[in-house]
């Protein structure tokens, strides 16, 4: 009876070692392929690479991953501001009440945790109880109409706000495909969040404004001329100081040219500044009393780039345009970088669809002679004067800083707009290089924790000490033969977690043989010593295991991320070493003490 | 070898003993974290977190000094593992990459000659770290009822579970007190964060682990000495699960004390909190668990009587 039991003792553990081994050859592959690569002169590498892609890609994948904290990379949650999104829906409707209600609501959501179209709804009815939401929403497909209730239009709006943020995450994953990173992730998480990562990008501030560039793109008229010119005297006039009359020689200066200059290149040009002074300008410009003076089409922006640079100082315009959008950059079917022939410098060339070289032709047949701004993100990038009429469905943006950032520009504006800003709220980056030294920080940790828990268990359990050992190693390829398996990733914390398994694995291993020794005290043969010790001690390992495996997986629901790893390992390394400590253990001392009757000490 | 063979010690006795040590550090804990504030990392107070590597050692005084202009606030500066390399820790408000900017060009400034280069980056929004916050909370009070209601099944008397959860919570508070305490004295981070949450909850399962041998070994003794009294039965189970629990702690406390040594900077905080909760959580499973345990039956029963 006893000998079949540990025919299928021995059986089980030859299959898990099997499968363990199995789950982990690719790692092992992958690892000396690596190696190989590495060592291969520069000019074969890339034939070597080359030839063996297919292979090289599935070792890859079969292979346990490392977390972004180990191989390096960028963790990025963002979050779909739903507080603009709900403003856009309103579209033309919005007024000055539903901002109020808008911003309430964001406040309040913010400040109690809970859902802001909840909270939307409710400031809204506090507002007026009887006002009904369709005054401001109206959507044919979704059937809201002026007779909707508000109940059918929050309906309406969490759907929309569920249809934007897998809009963000397709577009967010079109943009992260064509930057070219190697096995990225991009999940939704909650109702308004997604979580991506990119393991091994090193350009973070390029990756931050891909992720979350907004790329709206706007052909706008420019300003009258002589409005804005008119507009600019008031302007000048109303910072102009009093007059002092005592002193005639020390005139006070107006504040505003202090930091603008109010000559331009062109009459559509406001003025011009200083790249430090903008901030100032803003001050001054961009206020209710400024806004009254200037005329209802008209507003002013900024230069994407600056036009000129005096002495070091880079000057950027103020322009002047129409508040009025004529297209926007829906219509963009195709973009490419181009170069401009005279200047050599970067630009991207767009086409547009049917119905937007249509429009284009219209608009630029209509104002030959006038110039045409291009507004991206709320700057001027240029404002060509149109020559003739365009009907081919051409124009381009130019005024781009670099080739890198066109190519960004043309992957933002072929993956469509984000229907909502997305904002980083949070961001854990870690260079290659302290991936590096972490992993081999994790290694030594390992290794170390291994050697010496190994040695002070045969110094004091002797041969039962060794077999605990034995069983240890067993345990540690187990556990990462169990990552392999679930396709976990390897983090640091979960290297901490090997380490931290390594010295309580033979906690069971200690329970059995001190019970054992406790056993022997009692004056019981070796062998009745072993059994007892095996079984009383079981109590004890069970509970003690179940209560910490329950703590890991709650360590798992609730943490993100590297921390998730140690969890996985944790858990991972409870069950292998529950395996390992008492059927592993067992086989051996019972091989050990009834086929070879040969004695094993317990120290 | 043997240690603690046949040992007999009286436990009980020396829980009085025990009970000022563990009362006095309980509370100077608690008065440390009252009067000093948990010191929270940016997980859990939000923020923007930078760690240069510069190619020769630099002084943080200079590079505080340096970046407290541009950044328009005074950033918090440690250094992070050799004196060539410095976490920055800054409240300025803008964009990540116009932040780092202010900082690399800060930096560049005061050492033309030692370039620097971003190893890694954190950046937490506020309102994020709150929900980071409630659910690092959430998950200790989850883990702290779980452990109870399991203890309250398997072993049928609440005051097992009281006194379990005793003491974790003694330890937790200690550990906590410690951090608090020593965050000025030391080089590496010890901020509240969520690697020391994940830290706390494997020093629950570990304390815990402690406990529940010897809680095993009562119910076990219960049966065969039936007529001992129930404060000897625990001295006596405490004395046979001694060695143990001896060799097990010594076993974790190793390794995790390698952690702490050979583990690298990114884990060192973490690795602490594993050392002091190691060597807490046993002295508590020794003196504070069963103590409570023997303190809260005496009341049971004398409740019922």
């Amino acid at each position: 009876m006893k000998q079949q039991n540990n025919g299928f003792k021995i059986g089980m553990i030859v299959l898990f070692l099997g499968l363990s081994l199995w789950y982990l050859f690719p790692t092992l592959q992958n690892y000396l392929e690596n190696r190989h690569i590495e060592s291969l002169p520069e000019s074969e590498r890339n034939t070597y690479l080359g030839e063996n892609r297919e292979k090289l890609q599935r070792l890859q994948e079969g292979a346990l991953s490392l977390g972004l904290d180990l191989q390096g990379g960028m963790y990025v949650t963002l979050e779909v501001g739903v507080e603009q999104l709900l403003r856009e829906l309103a579209g033309e409707y919005a007024d000055g009440a539903l901002n109020e209600v808008l911003s309430e609501a964001g406040r309040v959501a913010a400040e109690n945790r809970t859902d802001i179209i909840d909270e939307f709804q409710a400031a809204f009815e506090r507002r007026d109880p009887n006002a009904l939401l369709s005054r401001y929403y109206r959507s044919d497909a979704a059937d809201i109409t002026r007779r909707s209730t508000n109940e059918e239009v929050i309906v309406y709006l969490k759907n929309q706000r569920l249809s934007a943020v897998e809009r963000a995450t397709e577009i967010v994953r079109t943009r992260v495909d064509r930057y070219g990173v190697t096995e990225p992730s991009i999940l939704q998480q909650g109702n308004n969040r997604l979580v991506v990562e990119l393991p091994g990008v090193d350009d973070e501030s390029r990756v931050r404004n891909l992720l979350k560039g907004t790329a709206r793109l706007e052909f706008r008229l420019a300003a009258d001329a002589e409005e804005l010119n008119g507009a600019k005297q008031r302007i000048i006039e109303f910072y102009m100081p009093e007059q002092t009359l005592e002193d005639s020689l020390e005139q006070p200066v107006n504040p505003l040219f202090e930091v603008l200059d109010p000559r331009g290149r062109s009459s559509y040009v406001f003025g011009y500044a200083a790249a430090e002074d903008t901030g100032r300008v803003n001050e001054l410009i961009f206020t209710p009393e400024v806004r009254d003076m200037m005329p209802r089409n008209t507003e002013l922006m900024w230069g994407a780039e600056p036009f000129a640079v005096d002495r070091g100082i880079e000057l950027y315009e103020l322009i002047g345009v129409r508040t009025q959008i004529e297209l926007t950059g829906d219509v963009i079917a195709e973009a490419r970088v181009d170069f401009d022939p005279t200047t050599n410098a970067a630009e991207v060339s767009m086409t547009m669809d049917s119905e937007g070289s249509r429009r284009w032709s219209r608009i630029t047949g209509a104002n030959i002679g006038k110039p045409v701004a291009i507004v991206l993100d709320g700057y001027v990038y240029s404002y060509p004067t149109v020559q003739n009429r365009i009907s081919n469905g051409r124009s381009s943006i130019s005024g781009i800083g670099n080739v890198t950032e066109a190519e960004d520009l043309v992957n933002i504006l072929l993956s469509g707009a984000l229907p909502a800003p997305l904002d980083i709220i949070e961001e854990r980056t870690v260079g290659a290089t302290l991936g590096e030294a972490s992993i081999k920080a994790g290694f030594y940790s390992v290794l170390f924790g291994l050697i010496i828990v190994a040695l002070f268990m045969i110094v004091y359990y002797h041969a039962g000490g060794g077999i605990a050992d034995l069983a240890l190693i067993l345990n540690i390829i187990f556990i990462l033969g169990i990552l392999s398996a679930f396709n976990a990733t390897l983090t640091l914390p979960g290297i901490a977690g090997i380490v931290l398994t390594i010295g309580m694995a033979v906690d069971a291993n200690v329970l059995i043989f001190d019970r054992i020794r406790e056993e022997l005290r009692t004056g019981k043969t070796l062998r009745a010593a072993i059994d007892n010790g095996y079984s009383n001690a079981m109590s004890a390992i069970v509970d003690a295991n179940v209560t910490t495996f329950f703590v890991a997986v709650i360590l798992y629901s609730f943490g993100v991320g590297p921390i998730k790893g140690f969890a996985v390992t944790l858990m991972a390394g409870i069950a292998a070493s529950l395996f390992s400590a008492i059927i592993i253990t067992r086989v051996v001392v019972d091989y050990l003490t009834r086929e070879r009757t040969s004695s094993v000490s317990f120290g | 070898m043997k240690w603690f063979e046949t040992p007999s010690f009286d436990f009980i006795r020396a829980q009085k003993m025990m009970y000022i040590i563990s009362g006095v550090l309980f509370v100077s804990s608690i008065v440390a974290i009252l009067t000093m504030g948990l010191n929270y990392g940016i997980d859990f107070r939000g923020g923007k977190e930078f760690v240069l590597d510069f190619e020769q050692p630099v002084d943080v005084v200079e590079i505080r000094n340096a970046l407290t202009e541009p950044l328009e606030s005074t950033p918090e500066l440690k250094l992070f593992g050799s004196d060539s390399d410095i976490l920055i820790r800054t409240d300025a408000e803008g964009d990540i990459s116009e932040i780092s900017g202010l900082i690399l060009a800060g930096v560049g400034e005061l050492y033309p000659e030692n370039p620097a280069t971003v190893i890694k980056t954190d950046v937490v929004g506020p309102r994020f770290a709150d929900d980071l916050k409630i659910a690092a909370l959430n998950s200790i009070l989850f883990a702290v009822a779980v452990v109870f209601i399991y203890i309250l099944i398997r072993f049928k008397g609440w005051y097992y579970s009281a006194g379990a959860v005793t003491a974790l919570i003694h330890d937790i508070v200690i550990v906590l007190g410690i951090f608090t305490l020593i965050e000025p004295l030391v080089s590496f981070n010890v901020t509240i964060d969520q690697a020391l949450i994940a830290a706390f909850l494997t020093i629950v399962g570990y304390s815990l682990n402690d406990t529940v041998v010897v809680f095993d070994r009562i119910r076990e003794n219960q049966l065969i000495y039936k007529t001992m009294e129930f404060k000897d039965m625990i001295n006596k189970s405490l004395n046979d699960t001694l060695s143990r629990t001896v060799i097990t702690s010594l076993t974790t406390l190793f390794v995790v004390v390698i952690l702490f040594l050979f583990g690298g900077e990114v884990l060192k905080g973490f690795a602490f909190a594993l050392v002091l909760g190691v060597i807490i959580g046993t002295y508590s499973s020794l003196f504070v668990a069963s103590a409570m345990v023997v303190e809260l039956q005496k009341r049971a029963m004398k409740a019922k009587a």
